[in-house]
């Protein structure tokens, strides 16, 4: 499998510390990102919005972590990811774990991808507290890069899990 | 502990959602449950460590149940793995 961080940073789909109204806009702005590099069609994103309108904030995956998504289905083009950090976090709707100001958006090609690529290694990172710390901490989007490129080398290395 | 092996049936395997579903339903109970894929055992109220399995459709996981209502949870969590119709 492919590494999500290598296709995050070969795509250039980063931002750090946006304003967003609520989780619809957060969604949206990063949504947008994936639109215009070409790694999804705009009815991807919809369909993230309007998914968790019918059943609520499936894809909160960890305190202050949301992992946009939805189906192949729906309108990916490619696989890929974008990152956005908030600078005041919003509210989906998660008990457990809101407000987030961590959203890693993902968009698989196909099932498999989905499954063996983009959810474990998302999964790995957000079970880090080192490296979900050291992404809240990043000024810019270089501090981004520096911080996905050592969580893939301690990855690769077998350091984590 | 009882313990149950069986293939995932459910179509979408267990990710987000459905990884958020059985962590759901094992938090209604009391006992300690484990999933394990291979040689990797992971507490069944943990989204990330389940995620982490990258479980697929097709995959043979075990279910470790644990504690006073050990039995029921056994049956409510293979009802997620393998949902009614989809069974082999």
């Amino acid at each position: 499998m492919a590494s999500f961080v290598e296709r995050l940073i070969e795509s250039d789909t980063i931002a750090v510390g946006l304003t967003a109204a609520d989780w619809e806009d957060a969604v949206r702005i990063g949504g947008a990102m994936m639109v215009n590099k070409g790694l999804a069609e705009k009815r991807y994103i919809d369909a993230i919005i309007e998914n968790h309108k019918t059943i609520g904030p499936y894809f909160i995956v960890a305190p202050g972590i949301a992992m946009p998504h939805a189906k192949p289905e729906n309108g990916v083009l490619k696989t890929g990811y974008a990152v956005v950090t908030l600078s005041t976090p919003v509210e989906f709707g998660d008990e457990e774990n809101d407000p987030v100001d961590i959203l890693i958006f993902a968009g698989a090609i196909n099932r498999e991808e989905h499954n063996q690529e983009a959810i474990p290694q998302i999964a790995e990172l957000c079970d880090s507290e080192e490296y979900v710390e050291a992404l809240r901490a990043a000024p810019d989007k270089a501090g981004i890069v520096a911080v996905l490129r050592r969580f893939a080398a301690a990855l690769d290395a077998g350091e984590l899990g | 502990m009882i313990e149950k092996t069986l293939e995932v049936t459910n179509e979408e395997g267990l990710h987000t959602r459905p990884a958020n579903s059985f962590v759901k339903e094992v938090k209604k109970f009391a006992s300690e449950i484990h999933l394990a894929k291979g040689d990797v055992e992971v507490p069944g109220k943990s989204l990330l460590k389940i995620m982490k399995l990258g479980i697929v459709k097709g995959d043979v996981v075990s279910l470790r149940c644990s504690g006073s209502d050990e039995g029921d949870a056994l049956e409510a969590l293979a009802a997620i793995l393998q949902p009614e119709g989809e069974t082999p």
